[in-house]
């Protein structure tokens, strides 16, 4: 080996470490302008697609995130006429089952496997190709808020029309509407069994019952949970537990298990009808309505007038959007969605007080987060581990993959364990890293980020004019692809390995040709989709 | 953390040697062409067990199988009325088998035949009538009830199993101590002790991409040794993901080595069928045989939910059942003398419709059945029983009654594998009958009363 080749290789090595070496800054140290582009295109899209990076670049910051605030429907246009091949595409329950003999169970099956699945793939085109971005985030973050399973009875046939009639419209709306919205929806009936929740017996009934089973069995235990069994095989309180639980107020925050039962009280009745011959399947049974006095946050729901039927449920729905706590658990799970897993204070409270201001304005309450001054701070960046739904779909951005089939898409990430519309927890996934940094599945990651780049992805591939675009000379190939893949610069054990990779190619010839440099590039994008710098946003 | 200036150390120099490989340009196999960079010597998880532990295997079949055409009370008249087309006959004829005789009552599907012998070494026990107090027929409550035992209570997230492992944590903290043979864990095994969900993924294939990221996946040390200040959300996310990594690499290597590790006494692998149940048990085999500290292992199993296409001995009950009780066989044969100390338990969150439907298949129902396999259990005999076929005699006219309280199993089976008495509180609202167990382990069978 001549002495030389050697010079030349330690130089080239050096040019590498000091490019894409995360730079050490102090903790207190602001931002750059490049971090915050990056950092921004990291919470604010999917993934940042190279024209994403010079759309931001010539725009300015603010203009880029006004935009992406300001964007319409209109700037999907191309994406809509795409989806249009999908003909469940937000059709109600009984716009889908139209297609079907009420006979033909088979038939009725494969609607449904229909339904769910093109509705996945919608979700995941949405966010790979849409322009609103920001839109696209957001709309995953409501929908698992408001979560609703497609494997729970009639959900596959109603969460299409959840999605685009209760969410979507909702997205830069009222929290009110939103919620509103939700809850005369039949996906969230069922789903959270509010479509059986009926009057409970009486208490004359529950006491027969416990008697009974203390006679037949001799143990006070099984007599109580008789007792408990019956009385939910009426009331049903899971929605009215989760409404306010998990949509408004936030775990054990401002109600009591008092509040609970008398809220399922007001909601008995609203209920779903699918032999109805138009609308989205929701039906109020008076039937089933509890028409007894009840008492919610110490106040009574009649005040005086007498409401009943469907105008008690909308009662409560008015108090919990109007209720602080509401305010402050919003603010503080978007703030924990755009910013941290411990969500910064001064951010929280920016975001509860223009829901407070606003009435709960989606978009205000949002934009005083992202537009906050700490959002810039060296803490968040990069802060917070991809789910598996972020991480394959910013690979797919940040290489410009074209799928062939978004049905790859949704199983590679179900692969890793996020089943889109598929989770069974009222709760949604998860977006805090403790959820996904499980031992065992990063290994798929890595296998995930071997095959993508490599084209063994069935469904999925790399263009072959990404790999023309980079440059020839391996060294450049390294530093290109690492800032493309990692803007924020990579750590030393990855750089490292880039580097090692790049000079063993070189050193054993097998980057001389073109063949030989694609392979490289290929091995590059592998190593850097796999990377602990890209699991992080 | 306190080996880290040791590590770095280790680490420069590896990074000064390594110079010299790549020049000198060996082609280091790998990946399909991913070099297999600079190995160096693992550190590897110490398999720190040793001893032959009891281990329990949990095989949930989802979608609520129909009990009716597993364990087949032939000697009820009302079965041939109820199941005119699905229905298995008593008699083996030219053209259909018939069930596999168990006593003067019951029989088995005739795809079970593979566990007959343990039947007959009394190994092998089903449990008729099992199921929830909650009447819920939704697959959706009834999979979260029975897995966190504990009907009706929605407030309840950590599953039975941890729980287990839970209150007896303090006698093993072995890697490989709960597994779930499946990428996302089952509900039974969520909470706060840690459980490896094996990924699918070979060895074969996949020690390339371990390797790969072995060297991708190693801590900062090199910035610390510049005197770099680094903190920031940034480092430390990197850093907690490298964690994650090297755990990964770490205990995959270790159940690798366990599983690649050839067991003594034992029998063969050829025992068992290709398909992936069978795979699985295969690797559950040989963790417990090298005494790699496995106390848990759980699977699912899908595919029970048969509205149509139920059939009697020619529709997907006959596959699935023979898939189950082909491996399970396999298992019991490949574990040898491990069957001593290991259960198998097969359940499904309820019973089916006793009449069946007009697609060759039934709808949910309420009573089921659970099967128990291994060295602890009292084999050889049918604990409870249906009752009668007889709509008068069905709950809500339709459905087996529920005479066997799902979680009496559990606590009888953790207490005749592990010893392990559940404490108060371990099924919320529910208390053992620790004074008259139903006698399904031998440990829990009372004694002969004394002429």
């Amino acid at each position: 080996m001549p002495v030389k080749f050697l010079w030349v290789l330690c130089l080239c090595t050096c040019a590498l470490v000091a490019q894409n070496n995360a730079p050490r800054r102090d903790p207190a140290s602001p931002l750059s302008d490049e971090e915050r582009a990056v950092h921004i295109l990291s919470r604010l899209t999917w993934g940042a697609r190279p024209a994403d990076q010079a759309a931001l670049k010539s725009l300015g910051l603010t203009a880029w995130i006004d935009a992406q605030f300001a964007a319409d429907a209109s700037v999907d246009a191309a994406l809509a006429k795409d989806l249009a091949r999908f003909k469940t595409l937000g059709r109600t329950f009984i716009e889908i089952n139209a297609a079907a003999s009420p006979t033909d169970q088979q038939q009725r099956n494969r609607l449904r496997q229909q339904a769910s699945t093109e509705l996945k793939q919608v979700v995941v085109l949405r966010a790979l190709h849409s322009e609103r971005q920001l839109f696209e985030v957001l709309a995953d973050f409501w929908r698992n808020h408001f979560n609703v399973d497609v494997n729970k009875e009639s959900v596959a046939l109603t969460a299409t029309h959840y999605e685009e009639a209760a969410l979507r419209p909702n997205i830069f709306g009222k929290f009110a509407d939103m919620l509103s919205a939700t809850a005369h929806h039949p996906a969230m009936l069922v789903y959270l069994d509010n479509a059986l929740s009926r009057r409970a017996p009486p208490r004359s009934e529950l006491r027969m019952i416990e008697r009974r089973v203390r006679r037949q069995t001799g143990s006070e235990q099984a007599a109580r949970e008789q007792v408990e069994i019956a009385r939910q095989s009426g009331l049903n309180e899971n929605y009215a537990r989760e409404l306010m639980e998990l949509h408004t107020l936030g775990v054990d925050n401002g109600y009591t298990q008092k509040d609970v039962t008398e809220v399922a009280r007001a909601f008995t009745g609203w209920s779903v009808d699918f032999d109805a011959k138009e609308g989205s399947g929701f039906s109020f049974k008076q039937d089933m309505h509890d028409t007894e006095p009840k008492v919610v946050f110490g106040k009574g729901l009649q005040e005086g007038r007498r409401e009943e039927g469907l105008t008690e449920g909308e009662a409560v729905l008015k108090r919990l959007c109007a209720h602080e706590n509401t305010a402050e658990f919003i603010a503080k799970k978007l703030t924990r969605w755009f910013v941290n897993d411990n969500p910064p204070a001064a951010i929280v409270a920016a975001g509860k007080d223009a829901f407070r201001n606003t009435k709960g304005d989606l978009r205000a309450v949002v934009k005083a987060i992202v537009t906050h001054p700490d959002f810039y701070s060296r803490e968040h960046f990069m802060a917070k581990f991809k789910t598996p739904f972020e991480f394959v779909v910013s690979a797919l951005r940040v290489t410009d993959a074209t799928v062939v089939d978004a049905n790859a898409v949704t199983e590679a990430v179900s692969n890793l364990g996020l089943r889109i519309y598929n989770m069974e927890d009222p709760t949604g996934w998860a977006e805090t890293a403790e959820a996904w940094r499980d031992p065992g599945v990063m290994a798929l990651r890595w296998r995930f980020a071997l095959a993508l780049a490599r084209g063994t992805l069935r469904g999925v591939v790399i263009a072959p004019a990404f790999y023309a675009s980079l440059p020839a000379d391996p060294m450049e190939l390294g530093n290109t692809l690492a800032q493309r893949i990692v803007p924020q610069g990579l750590g030393p054990a990855t750089a490292g390995v880039i580097e090692r990779l790049v000079l063993q190619r070189v050193s054993t010839g097998k980057a001389a040709d073109s063949a030989g440099r694609d392979a490289l590039a290929k091995d590059l994008v592998g190593v850097l989709l796999g990377s602990p710098e890209f699991q992080q946003q | 953390m306190k080996n880290k200036h040791h590590c770095n150390h280790d680490r420069r120099n590896f990074l000064a040697a390594s110079a010299g490989i790549m020049l000198a340009g060996p082609l280091l196999g790998g990946l399909g062409g991913f070099p297999t960079l600079f190995a160096e010597p693992r550190a590897g998880l110490a398999p720190n067990a040793t001893a032959e532990l009891p281990a329990l295997v949990v095989i949930y079949l989802r979608g609520g199988a129909d009990p009716l055409n597993i364990i087949v009370p032939y000697s009820d008249k009302a079965y041939a009325m109820v199941r005119p087309q699905i229905g298995i006959q008593t008699e083996t004829t030219a053209d259909e088998a018939g069930i596999v005789v168990l006593d003067n009552k019951y029989g088995m599907h005739p795809a079970m035949s593979a566990l007959k012998p343990f039947w007959d070494s009394k190994q092998f026990a089903p449990i008729l009538g099992t199921g929830s107090p909650h009447p819920t027929r939704s697959h959706f409550d009834a999979q979260d009830f029975m897995e966190y035992a504990a009907p009706g209570d929605r407030l309840v997230k950590n599953g039975w199993l941890n729980r287990f492992l839970r209150d007896t944590a303090a006698q093993n903290a072995t890697p490989l101590r709960a597994l779930a043979m499946q990428g996302l864990l089952p509900r039974s095994l969520r909470g706060k002790q840690p459980v490896l969900a094996v990924p699918q993924l070979r060895r074969n294939d996949s020690e390339g991409l371990l390797d790969l990221f072995d060297d991708v996946y190693r801590n900062g040390g090199i910035m610390e040794e510049a005197g770099a200040m680094e903190t920031g959300g940034e480092a430390r996310g990197r850093e907690e993901a490298v964690e994650v990594g090297r755990h990964t690499i770490e205990t995959l290597r270790h159940f690798w080595d366990v599983i690649e590790k050839e067991p003594p006494g034992g029998q063969d692998d050829t025992l068992y069928g290709r398909d992936a149940l069978s795979q699985r048990l295969r690797m559950i085999s040989r963790v417990i045989r090298n005494n790699a500290g496995l106390q848990v292992a759980a699977l699912d199993y899908g595919g029970w939910d048969m509205h149509q296409g139920e059939g009697s001995v020619d529709g997907s009950m006959q596959r699935n059942l023979k898939e189950l009780c082909d491996a399970i066989a396999a298992f019991a044969k490949d574990l040898g003398p491990a069957l001593a100390r290991t259960q198998v338990m097969v359940m499904t969150e309820f019973g089916r419709t006793v009449a069946e439907n007009g697609n060759r298949g039934t709808d949910h129902g309420r009573g089921s059945c659970m099967l128990l396999l291994g060295g602890g259990v009292e084999g050889g005999k049918v604990h409870g029983d249906y009752g009668s076929l007889e709509t008068k005699n069905l709950e809500d006219g339709r459905d087996l009654r529920v005479s066997i309280d799902f979680r009496q199993v559990f606590a009888e089976v953790l207490k005749g594998t592990f010893s392990f008495d559940a404490p108060k509180d371990f099924f919320p609202l529910f208390t053992p009958n620790t004074k008259n167990w139903l006698g399904l382990m031998k440990s829990t069978v009372k004694p002969a009363k004394k002429g």
